[in-house]
C-alpha cells in the first residue's frame, strides 16, 4: 500500500513537472506577419499641379512585395470617391479614364481599364483585370482625373474606400490623396542660358559640387540652355549638352526615332517661402574607383526675387553644406553675396 | 562513405524522432521500480553462518537448502558428493561461504534465481592461468558506491580504480588473491578471494569513514562529495577536476556553469546574472569540448560550437568531469580542455528515491522561483537491470537594470525574464553476466527564455548638426528562445579473457527555436538634450529641454511625444545533429613486472547543422496618427537602478501586436531587408570527422606513464549566400578538409600514497566557429568594403604542456600547484586587407574584413588549489573547513595591426582573466553547516575594437553567495541559499578603466527547499 502511494505521488509529480516545463510562455495572439498578402496604395499621399492643368494623374501600385509573389490574375474591383472638393474644384473633378502601361517587345501600350461613375462623378469603381498580356492584373495605374483649368484654384481629396476580392490583397495606405493646386511663385517651367565660360564655372561651383556629372562638364560641351521644372515638392535642373543622341520610342504600336541633344539631370525637394528657398536631396560621393561610395544629404539655400514685369525669377545661392561639412568655414559652398542666375518662363 | 554513414544510421535517427514519447514511456517505468521484486536475491545478499567439520559435500548442501529458500542442481555422476568440507570462517554471505565449497570440492558455482548449480571445474591450466574479479566498493555506513577508490592487488602493481558507479573489474592470477583497496578519508581495507582458472569472481567491499571514526562527525552529502571528488582526481590517468553531484550542494549553484566556476582556472561568462558559457584556462568558449557522457554535444546556437551550460540543470548529473589534460581516446579538439557531463545510473537493487524541493526569491523582479527535482532508481532482475529515471524542472523569474553607452548615446535598459529548465534522464543498463553490460542512456533538456527587455535611448545631436536631430528613442523587445539538448546514447561493454571491449552508437540533437523575437521602436524629437557621462561616471546624467533626468516632468517621460518607427517581427531555428559511433579495445599486459594495457579505437562523427531565420520590418503608413502612449503598457520598474532614473511605461508588445492585426493594411514590410537579411544569415553545412587512435599505459613501481595519438581528419561543406550591395542574392557553396595528428604523453610519479606529481604534453585543436567558416558574405562594393567568410579557415592548433603536484590530506583535503603553458598556432584573428577576388567582384579592388589563420599566440599560467577539511583544529574550530583556487595567467597573441596593416600588434587573448580565484569558507557543526563563497573573476578583453584604445573589457567582478544547511536526518535536509549578496554588477569598459560602456545590476536571489533521500 505504501509502495503504491509512492508510485502514483511519483507518477503525478513526474507528469506535472513535465507538463510545466512543457508549457511555453506564449503570446495570447500571436502577429500575423508569417503571411503576406499584396498591399493596393495610393503611390503617394498629396500632389498638385499649376492652376492651368486640365488633368492630373493618380498613380495606385501594388506596394512592395516578395520577389517570388505572383501578382493576382483575378479582376479585383476598387471603389472610390472623390470628397472635399474647394473652390474650382467643385463640379469640375471626376475620372476621366484609368490607364495602364505594358511593355511588349520594347514597345509600350497603354490600356484602360474599366469603371463606373455615378452621375456627379464622385462614387464610383475600377475594375482592376487581368491582362492578357501580362498574366496579371497590371503593377500599377493611373487615375486621371479631370482638372477645371484656367485660372482655377482649390483642392479635392481621391480616396480608395474599398476593394473586392477573392486574392491575397489588402487595401493599404496611403487611401487618401490630397490634390492641391500649386500656387507657389516658383511653381512651373523656367529657363536659363548660360552665355560665357565665368558663368558656367560659377554654376559649376554649386552644382558640380552635387552632381559629379556636371562637374566633368566643360562649357564648350553644353549648349548654354538650363531648363528648370518646380512640381509639388521637387524640383529638376536639366543641362543641355552640344551631344546629340537617337532616342527611339515605341508607343502604342507606333516607333519613333529622333536625335535631341543629351541632357544631365539634378533633382532636389524644395521649400520656397518669404524670397527664400531650401533645395535638400543627397549628393553621390565618388570614389578612386568612380563607384559611388556614399550618398550624402545636402542643403542648398538662398534667396529668390520675382521680376512681375518680365516675369522672371532670380535665383541667388547662398550656402551650400552637406552632412560632413555644414559647420562654419566647413561649408562647400558659402558667400554673403552669393552666385546668381536669372530664369525665364519656359 | 557518407552514403553509409546515413544508411547505419538511418534507424537510429527515426528513433530519435519519439525521443520524447521515449521519456515518457520511460516515467510510465516508474511502477515497476516500485513493484515488489518477485526474483531471488542474489546470493551474495543472502547472509549465512555454517560453521562444519569434514562434512561430506551432500550434507552441507542440504544443510544450506533447508536453512535458505535456494535449491542445488548437479549431477551426481559429475560431482564427488562425499567430498569432505570444512567451514568454520565467517563468511559475510551464502555467496562467500558457497565460494569456498566450491574451492575445496573444485566445483563452479552458478546462480539461477532459486536454483544455484553446481558443476565440476574444467580442466585447470596451472601456468598463467587467470580469473577476474568483478567487485563494488562502497561506504559502509552511507550504503553508497564510491568512485575512484584504488583496488591493488597486495604485492604487486596490479591494480585498477572503481568507476562512477563504486565498480571495478580486474584480472588476477588464480588463487587465493588479496586485495587492497585505499580510499581517501576512509579506512584502508584488505580482503581475500579465491579465484579459479576463467571465472569472475564477484565481490562487495565496504569501507568505513575516518572522520566518523575519529570524530563522530555525521557525514553529510557534501562531505561525502569531496571525497569522491577527490578520489576520483588522484587516481586519474590525466589532469582533471572532478565535481560530484554531492559536492554541487556545497555551493548554491543550479546549472552546470556555476557550478564549474569553482573548478581552479575556470571562470565563466554570465547573462542576466546566471553563468552560461564556460572559459578554462583563460581561452575563450569555442576552446572548450563540452560532452554529455564522454559525446561531444551540438551547440543549439546558430554561429558557435560551444554549449549554453546554463540550459542543464545541475541536479541531472552523477558528475562532471574537467579535463585539462586530454588523452589519446578523447576527442580533439579541446585545448582549453574538456568538460563532461556525466549522468546517473541505478546503483542498487534497493529503490532509490531523491527528491528536492526548493522555493526562492529575486529581490530585483520581486518574484519566486521554484526548483523541484525526482530521481528513481534501482536495480531489477537479480542486480542485472538497472533503471535510472531523473526529472528536473527550474523555473525563475529575475531581472536587471542596466544602462549601456554607444558612443555619445546613452541606453537604460530594464530587463524583464522568466527562465525555465526542464531536465529528464533515464538510463537502462543490463549486465549479461560479470562480463558482458549494454546501456542506453538518454537525457532530454530544455531551457526556456522569455525576455522583456525595455529601452530608452537617448541620442543627441552632439555636433549641433542641421541634418539631425536630439531624438529619444524607445524600445520593446518580447522574445521567447527555447534550447532543447537531447542525446541517446547505446552501448556496449565486454571483458574477454585477453580485452575489453566497449562500442557506442549516439544521437545529439540541439535546437534553438526563437518562435518570436518581436521589437517595437518609437521616436521622438526634442529641442535639447545633453548627456554627462563625466560628472559621475557610475551613473550619467542627462537634460531634456533643459530640464533635469530627475525632473518628474521631463519631456522624455510623455509617451505621447514618441511616434510609432518601426516593428521587428521573426523567428529563428537553428538546428545542429550528431550521430556518432565509436569502437574501443583494450589489451592488459604486463612487462618487466609493470602492468600496462594497449589501447585503440576509433569514432566517426557526422554533423549537420543549419540555421533558418525570418526578419519581418514593418512601418507604418497609416493616415492616423501612432504613438507609444496607445500601445504603451505592462510592468514598470519603479526602482529603477536604484531609482535614480524614472521609467515610463513603454511599448506592451502583446498590446501592440493586436493592433497590428487589427490594422495588418497600415503596416509596409520593407522587402529589401528582409531578403537580405535572410539571405546573409541562412545556412546549411555538414561536417564529417573520422578519428582513430593507439595509446598504452605504463604502471610501474611509482611511475605512471600514458602516451600515444589520435588522428582526427574532418571535412566541412556549406550552402549559404552571398548578398551584393544589399539588392543581388547568390548562392554560394564551399568547404574544407583538415587533418590533424596528436600525440599525448602523460606522465603520473606517486612519490607516496598521498603525492602525486604529474606531467603532460599534448597537442590538441580547436575547430572555428561557423560563423567565421560559414560566411555572411556581405559585399558592398559601391561602400569599398564587404565581409566575406573564409571557406579554408583552419582551427587553432595547440602545444600543451602542464605540470601539477598534488598532496591529499586524509581528512579529506587537497593542495596542489601547477604551471601550464600552451603555444596556439593559426590563431584566427580579424583580418582587413584590400582584395579584387569577392563574390561578386568585377575585378574593382574593395577592403574586406575576413578571419584568417596565421598568427600565433602563447598563454602561461600558475594554478594553485586548497581544501580541507580542518579537523586538526582544537575545539570548536575542528568544524571548519576552507576551499580556495587561484590561477594566474598570462597571454600574448600577435594579430595584423590596427594602426599599420603591414605592421605585427600584440593583445590579450580574448575571453583571458589574468586572475581568477575561488574562496569558501565553510563551518560543521553537528547538523549544521553553514558556507560562505566568494568567486572572483579578474577583467578580460572581451571584443577588440578599431583601435586598442576602443577594446572592451569586462571588469573584475566578486560575487559572494552564501548557504545553510541543516541535516534533519539521513534521509532529510533542509537547506538555504543567498546569492549575489553585494549587488555585484556586470560592468563593461571601454578603454579606460573608468569609461563604462556597460553596467548591468541583478541585486540578490535567495533559495531555500528540502532534500529528501530514500
Amino acid at each position: 500500500m505504501y509502495m503504491k502511494k509512492i508510485s502514483l505521488t511519483s507518477i503525478g509529480f513526474a507528469l506535472s513537472v513535465l507538463l510545466i516545463g512543457c508549457a511555453d510562455n506564449s503570446f495570447e495572439e500571436l502577429p500575423q506577419d508569417d503571411n503576406y498578402p499584396f498591399r493596393l496604395v495610393l503611390d503617394t499621399n498629396e500632389g498638385g499641379d499649376l492652376a492651368d492643368a486640365e488633368d492630373y494623374g493618380i498613380t495606385i501600385k501594388f506596394a512592395d512585395y516578395l520577389p517570388d509573389l505572383n501578382l493576382p490574375n483575378e479582376e479585383i474591383i476598387i471603389t472610390y470617391q472623390i470628397k472635399d472638393l474647394e473652390d474650382d474644384m467643385v463640379g469640375s473633378v471626376r475620372i476621366d479614364k484609368v490607364i495602364y502601361e505594358v511593355e511588349i517587345d520594347d514597345c509600350i501600350y497603354e490600356r484602360e481599364l474599366d469603371f463606373s461613375a455615378s452621375a456627379d462623378g464622385l462614387t464610383g469603381s475600377i475594375v482592376l483585370a487581368s491582362d492578357e498580356d501580362l498574366g496579371s492584373v497590371p503593377e500599377e495605374f493611373e487615375v486621371v482625373v479631370t482638372l477645371p483649368g484656367g485660372e482655377s484654384s482649390g483642392s479635392f481629396i481621391f480616396e480608395i474606400t474599398a476593394i473586392e476580392t477573392t486574392q491575397p490583397v489588402l487595401l493599404g495606405s496611403p487611401r487618401e490623396f490630397e490634390y492641391a493646386v500649386l500656387d507657389n511663385e516658383v511653381a512651373g517651367g523656367w529657363e536659363f542660358e548660360i552665355t560665357s565660360d565665368e558663368e558656367f564655372e560659377s554654376f559649376k561651383e554649386i552644382f558640380g559640387q552635387l552632381n559629379a556629372d556636371i562637374e566633368a562638364l566643360s562649357f564648350s560641351e553644353i549648349t548654354g540652355t538650363v531648363k528648370a521644372e518646380f512640381e509639388f515638392g521637387e524640383m529638376k535642373f536639366e543641362i543641355e549638352l552640344i551631344e546629340t543622341e537617337e532616342i527611339t520610342s515605341c508607343e502604342n504600336g507606333e516607333s519613333e526615332t529622333e536625335t535631341v541633344n543629351k541632357v544631365i539631370e539634378f533633382e532636389a525637394e524644395y521649400e520656397v517661402e518669404d524670397g527664400e528657398f531650401v533645395f535638400e536631396g543627397s549628393r553621390e560621393i565618388i570614389n578612386d574607383n568612380g563607384l559611388v561610395e556614399d550618398e550624402l544629404d545636402f542643403m542648398l539655400e538662398g534667396t529668390y526675387e520675382v521680376d512681375e514685369e518680365s516675369g522672371a525669377i532670380r535665383f541667388t545661392f547662398l550656402i551650400l553644406i552637406d552632412e560632413d561639412n555644414y559647420e562654419a568655414g566647413e561649408e562647400l559652398y558659402a558667400s554673403e553675396i552669393g552666385v546668381s542666375f536669372t530664369f525665364n518662363k519656359d | 562513405m557518407n552514403k553509409n554513414l546515413h544508411l547505419i544510421y538511418y534507424t537510429f535517427n527515426k528513433v530519435s524522432r519519439y525521443s520524447l514519447a521515449g521519456l515518457l514511456l520511460q516515467c510510465l517505468l516508474f511502477n515497476l521500480l516500485v513493484a515488489r521484486d518477485t526474483t531471488a536475491q542474489n546470493i551474495y545478499n543472502v547472509k549465512l553462518q555454517l560453521t562444519v567439520a569434514d562434512m561430506p559435500l551432500k550434507r552441507v548442501l542440504e544443510t544450506i537448502e533447508s536453512k535458505t529458500e535456494f535449491t542445488f542442481t548437479y549431477s551426481s555422476l559429475k560431482i564427488d558428493l562425499s567430498k569432505k568440507i570444512s567451514l568454520k570462517g565467517q563468511y559475510s554471505s551464502l555467496g562467500k561461504m558457497l565460494e569456498e565449497v566450491a574451492r575445496q570440492a573444485n566445483l563452479d558455482v552458478k546462480q539461477q534465481g532459486f536454483n544455484i548449480l553446481l558443476k565440476p571445474q574444467a580442466e585447470r591450466h596451472t601456468l598463467n592461468a587467470f580469473g577476474s574479479i568483478r567487485g563494488k566498493v562502497l561506504d559502509d555506513q552511507l550504503n553508497v558506491a564510491l568512485p575512484g577508490a584504488t583496488v591493488l592487488q597486495k604485492g604487486t602493481l596490479n591494480g585498477t580504480t572503481t568507476d562512477l558507479n563504486g565498480e571495478f573489474f580486474l584480472r588476477v592470477p588464480v588463487g587465493e588473491i588479496e586485495l587492497e583497496v585505499s580510499y581517501i578519508g576512509f579506512q584502508k581495507i584488505s580482503q581475500v578471494v579465491s579465484i579459479a582458472d576463467g571465472t569472475t569472481a564477484s565481490i562487495e567491499l565496504r569501507m568505513r569513514s575516518e572522520v566518523t571514526e575519529l570524530s563522530g562527525v555525521i557525514v553529510t552529502g557534501s562531505l561525502q562529495g569531496q571525497q569522491k571528488a577527490l578520489n576520483q582526481q588522484k587516481n586519474a590517468d590525466n589532469i582533471k577536476n572532478i565535481i560530484s553531484a554531492d559536492q554541487i550542494g556545497r555551493f548554491p549553484d543550479p546549472n552546470v556553469a556555476e557550478a564549474l566556476q569553482r573548478v581552479p582556472a575556470v571562470n565563466i561568462e554570465r547573462d542576466q546574472g546566471e553563468g552560461r558559457y564556460v572559459l578554462i584556462r583563460g581561452l575563450a568558449p569555442q576552446f572548450t569540448n563540452i560532452s554529455i557522457n564522454g559525446e561531444q554535444i551540438p551547440s543549439p546556437e546558430a554561429d558557435v560550437r560551444y554549449v549554453a551550460l546554463d540550459a542543464i540543470p545541475a541536479d541531472q548529473l552523477a558528475s562532471i568531469e574537467v579535463s585539462k589534460s586530454i588523452t589519446p581516446d578523447m576527442d580533439g579538439d579541446a585545448i582549453g580542455g574538456s568538460v563532461n557531463l556525466i549522468t546517473r545510473t541505478a546503483q542498487t537493487d534497493q529503490l532509490k528515491v531523491n527528491a528536492s524541493g526548493l522555493l526562492g526569491y529575486n529581490n530585483i523582479s520581486g518574484k519566486t522561483n521554484l526548483q523541484g527535482s525526482l530521481e528513481l532508481s534501482k536495480r531489477l532482475l537479480n542486480n542485472k537491470l538497472g533503471v535510472m529515471l531523473n526529472s528536473s524542472y527550474y523555473e525563475t523569474e529575475r531581472g536587471s537594470d542596466n544602462w549601456e553607452r554607444d558612443g555619445d548615446e546613452l541606453d537604460l535598459r530594464d530587463y524583464e525574464l522568466t527562465r525555465t529548465r526542464l531536465g529528464l534522464s533515464g538510463t537502462l543498463d543490463y549486465r549479461f553476466n560479470e562480463k558482458n553490460e549494454i546501456y542506453f542512456r538518454s537525457i532530454y533538456n530544455k531551457f526556456t527564455d522569455r525576455e522583456f527587455r525595455r529601452s530608452s535611448v537617448f541620442v543627441p545631436n552632439v555636433d549641433n548638426s542641421p541634418f539631425e536631430d536630439n531624438v529619444l528613442e524607445r524600445y520593446s523587445k518580447d522574445r521567447l528562445e527555447k534550447q532543447i539538448v537531447t542525446s541517446f546514447n547505446l552501448g556496449a561493454k565486454h571483458n574477454f579473457e585477453k580485452f575489453n571491449l566497449d562500442y557506442e552508437v549516439s544521437y545529439a540533437e540541439a535546437i534553438q527555436d526563437t518562435p518570436f523575437d518581436i521589437e517595437v521602436a518609437s521616436v521622438a524629437e526634442v529641442d535639447q538634450l545633453a548627456l554627462d557621462f563625466d560628472t559621475n561616471k557610475d551613473f550619467p546624467a542627462f537634460t531634456v529641454n533643459d530640464l533635469s533626468h530627475t525632473n518628474p516632468s521631463n519631456v522624455y517621460l510623455d509617451n505621447t511625444q514618441y511616434a510609432f518607427d518601426e516593428a521587428t517581427m521573426g523567428n529563428t531555428y537553428a538546428k545542429d545533429v550528431n550521430k556518432t559511433a565509436k569502437i574501443n579495445f583494450t589489451i592488459p599486459y604486463e612487462a618487466n613486472g609493470a602492468t600496462g594495457m594497449v589501447k585503440f579505437g576509433g569514432k566517426i562523427r557526422s554533423k549537420e547543422k543549419t540555421f533558418d531565420i525570418t526578419e519581418n520590418v514593418f512601418g507604418y503608413t497609416g493616415a492616423d496618427d501612432l504613438t507609444l502612449d496607445q500601445y504603451a503598457g505592462g510592468n514598470v520598474d519603479e526602482n529603477f537602478l536604484g531609482n535614480r532614473y524614472t521609467l515610463r511605461a513603454n511599448a506592451d508588445v502583446e498590446k501592440f501586436v493586436k493592433y497590428f492585426n487589427a490594422n495588418r493594411n497600415d503596416f509596409e514590410l520593407s522587402v529589401d531587408d528582409k531578403l537580405v537579411t535572410e539571405a546573409v544569415e541562412a545556412y546549411t553545412s555538414t561536417e564529417d570527422v573520422y578519428a582513430g587512435y593507439l595509446m598504452t599505459k605504463l604502471q610501474m613501481s611509482k611511475l605512471m606513464l600514458l602516451g600515444g595519438f589520435r588522428y582526427e581528419n574532418t571535412k566541412v561543406r556549406y550552402r549559404s549566400f552571398n548578398v551584393i550591395n544589399e539588392s543581388e542574392i547568390i548562392p554560394e557553396v564551399g568547404g574544407t578538409d583538415y587533418g590533424f595528428l596528436l600525440p599525448q604523453l602523460h606522465a603520473r610519479y606517486q612519490v607516496n600514497e598521498s603525492l602525486n606529481l604529474r606531467g603532460a604534453i599534448t597537442r590538441s585543436y580547436a575547430r572555428p566557429n561557423f560563423s567565421d567558416i560559414v560566411p555572411a558574405q556581405e559585399i558592398n562594393i559601391n561602400e569599398n568594403e564587404g565581409t566575406i567568410g573564409n571557406a579554408a579557415l583552419k582551427p587553432v592548433s595547440a602545444t600543451n604542456i602542464d605540470f601539477l603536484t598534488e598532496k591529499y590530506f586524509g581528512t579529506v583535503g587537497i593542495l596542489s600547484g601547477g604551471l601550464f603553458y600552451k603555444k596556439l598556432n593559426e590563431f584566427i584573428f580579424t583580418r582587413r586587407f584590400e582584395s579584387s577576388v569577392y563574390p561578386g567582384s568585377e575585378g574593382v579592388p574593395i577592403f574586406l574584413t575576413q578571419s584568417q589563420n596565421g598568427q600565433e599566440a602563447d598563454l602561461f599560467g600558475i594554478e594553485v588549489a586548497y581544501q580541507q577539511n580542518l579537523t586538526f583544529l582544537p575545539g570548536a574550530l575542528q568544524g571548519l573547513s576552507v576551499y580556495a583556487n587561484y590561477t594566474l595567467t598570462s597571454s600574448n597573441a600577435r594579430i595584423q595591426s590596427r594602426e599599420e596593416a603591414d605592421q605585427q600588434e600584440e593583445i590579450r587573448l580574448p575571453g583571458q582573466a589574468k586572475h581568477v580565484g575561488n574562496f569558501s569558507l565553510g563551518y560543521d557543526k553537528g547538523r549544521f553547516n553553514v558556507r560562505v563563497s566568494a568567486n572572483f573573476n579578474g577583467e578580460y578583453l572581451s571584443e577588440l575594437g578599431d583601435e586598442a584604445a576602443e577594446d572592451f573589457y569586462v571588469k573584475d567582478r566578486v560575487q559572494l553567495d552564501a548557504t545553510a544547511t541543516v541535516v534533519v536526518n539521513k534521509k532529510l535536509r533542509f537547506f538555504a541559499e543567498f546569492l549575489n549578496l553585494t549587488n555585484q554588477p556586470f560592468e563593461v569598459y571601454q578603454g579606460e578603466k573608468d569609461r563604462y560602456v556597460q553596467r548591468e545590476f541583478y541585486s540578490w536571489w535567495t533559495r531555500v527547499g528540502l532534500k529528501l533521500d530514500f
